[in-house]
């Protein structure tokens, strides 16, 4: 195990391929999760409670774990994603310039 | 040596008596893998009435994933995703299951052999079979509910994305891969995929415990196995759409991802007798399969 800076590339696809795993990978375990916590509330044993324990609060605190996990994903995503090339400023004194300061003039 | 195995369901094969002996109590065993001749196994055991056993030493390093029902060792108490290991030699406190428990317990670097016993086999005993480290072996109780998930460092970048807990790691020696031990519950969440082809120096045992993964060699779903020897190849990944993948994993030393890509057999001969289009030869060496595996089409031979 390392700690080295993560490198993508080592894998298939680039930095959107991998972005598109994530966001669909989050979005169907939240799916899971609020699916579990909507069928915990429907099994409500008192007004205002749901069950604190019992094999759906286990898949419900598994989904809740793995969503945890996700977000490792998305803050490396975060922090390597490419930055975008900044636009080049236009030479003083090139042809665009010396055109506009022409029709300036005129 | 244990043989290739990839892919088997475990519903396939048929229930042997569980090799728990000194215990009392019945239970039954299928064996997803088995060495004949050290005696290393890994099986399913489902214990059909109470069963247990005195204090006392495994000639086998043992490990136990409970899957349902309740396992006690000494005064803790396992349910659902609970793990423990003992090194060969190392007292294990006396233990009660549950009737209905149904666990995966993994023999590597020994038999079934069980010596009732109030303390250790030696003075010293060893983290393991393949254990590089001097320092004693201990009882390792872990509970995976309790667990969060953390990134995949142990496979690198390579494969980043999947999840794992640590149940168990030995580290190997700096200048040998091939030492020390890993057992992890891994998962792979919905969609992970990897397209290419890789081995490692190491052998990787797997049983699925939830979800789906289709890959080279078919499509492993809760109560698939695995054994796969070093070196050989494995790949072409996609995870469930809903859950993902995840099941357990077990590797005798540290894992290296040497990766393929454009793989391809190429074999060579005249057919003096048959028709080589639909009698050829099939290659040796393929893995063991169950009826519900089906053959394997040869996806990334």
């Amino acid at each position: 195990m390392s700690e080295h800076k993560v490198d993508l590339s080592q894998i298939r696809g680039d930095w959107h391929f991998h972005t598109r795993y994530v966001t669909n990978a989050m979005d169907q375990t939240l799916k899971r999760l609020h699916k579990t916590w909507r069928a915990l509330l429907a099994q409500a044993p008192a007004e205002g409670e749901v069950p604190m324990s019992g094999p759906l609060m286990e898949q419900f605190l598994e989904a809740c774990r793995q969503t945890r996990a996700l977000t490792d994903d998305i803050r490396l995503m975060g922090e390597t994603q490419p930055v975008p090339k900044a636009r080049r400023k236009p030479r003083q004194g090139g042809k665009t310039a010396r055109r506009k300061a022409g029709r300036a003039r005129k | 040596m244990r043989p290739h195995v990839e892919l088997i369901q475990e519903k396939d094969l048929v229930w042997h008596d569980a090799e728990l002996h000194k215990g009392e109590g019945r239970a039954k065993q299928r064996n997803l893998s088995y060495d004949e001749e050290n005696g290393a196994a890994s099986t399913r055991v489902v214990f059909d009435k109470a069963w247990s056993r005195a204090a006392g030493f495994h000639s086998a390093d043992v490990e136990w994933y409970v899957m349902a029902g309740q396992v006690k060792v000494g005064d803790r108490l396992l349910g659902k995703g609970c793990y423990f290991r003992a090194p060969a030699g190392l007292c294990v406190p006396a233990m009660e299951v549950a009737a209905g428990t149904d666990v995966l317990i993994f023999r590597e670097y020994g038999d079934w052999g069980f010596s009732l016993s109030s303390k250790n086999r030696a003075k010293f005993v060893p983290r393991g079979g393949n254990t590089v480290s001097g320092e004693s072996g201990e009882l390792t109780i872990v509970d995976s509910n309790t667990m969060e998930w953390l990134p995949n460092l142990y496979e690198g970048d390579t494969q980043r994305f999947l999840k794992l807990k640590m149940l168990y790691f030995d580290p190997p020696s700096p200048e040998d891969n091939n030492s020390g031990f890993v057992t992890v519950v891994s998962w792979a969440p919905p969609g992970w995929s990897d397209n290419r082809m890789v081995h490692h120096p190491v052998f990787e045992e797997a049983y699925c415990l939830d979800g789906t993964m289709e890959y080279n060699f078919g499509t492993t779903n809760a109560g698939t196995y695995f054994f796969r020897p070093a070196k050989v190849k494995h790949g072409h990944f996609v995870s469930g759409a809903e859950r993902g993948w995840t099941g357990i994993f077990r590797l005798d030393g540290s894992l290296i991802n040497w990766i393929t890509t454009n793989e391809k057999v190429i074999t060579q001969g005249d057919a003096l007798n048959y028709d080589p289009e639909t009698q050829a030869p099939v290659l040796a060496g393929l893995p063991v399969r169950s009826r519900t595996t089906g053959p394997w089409d040869l996806d990334g031979q």
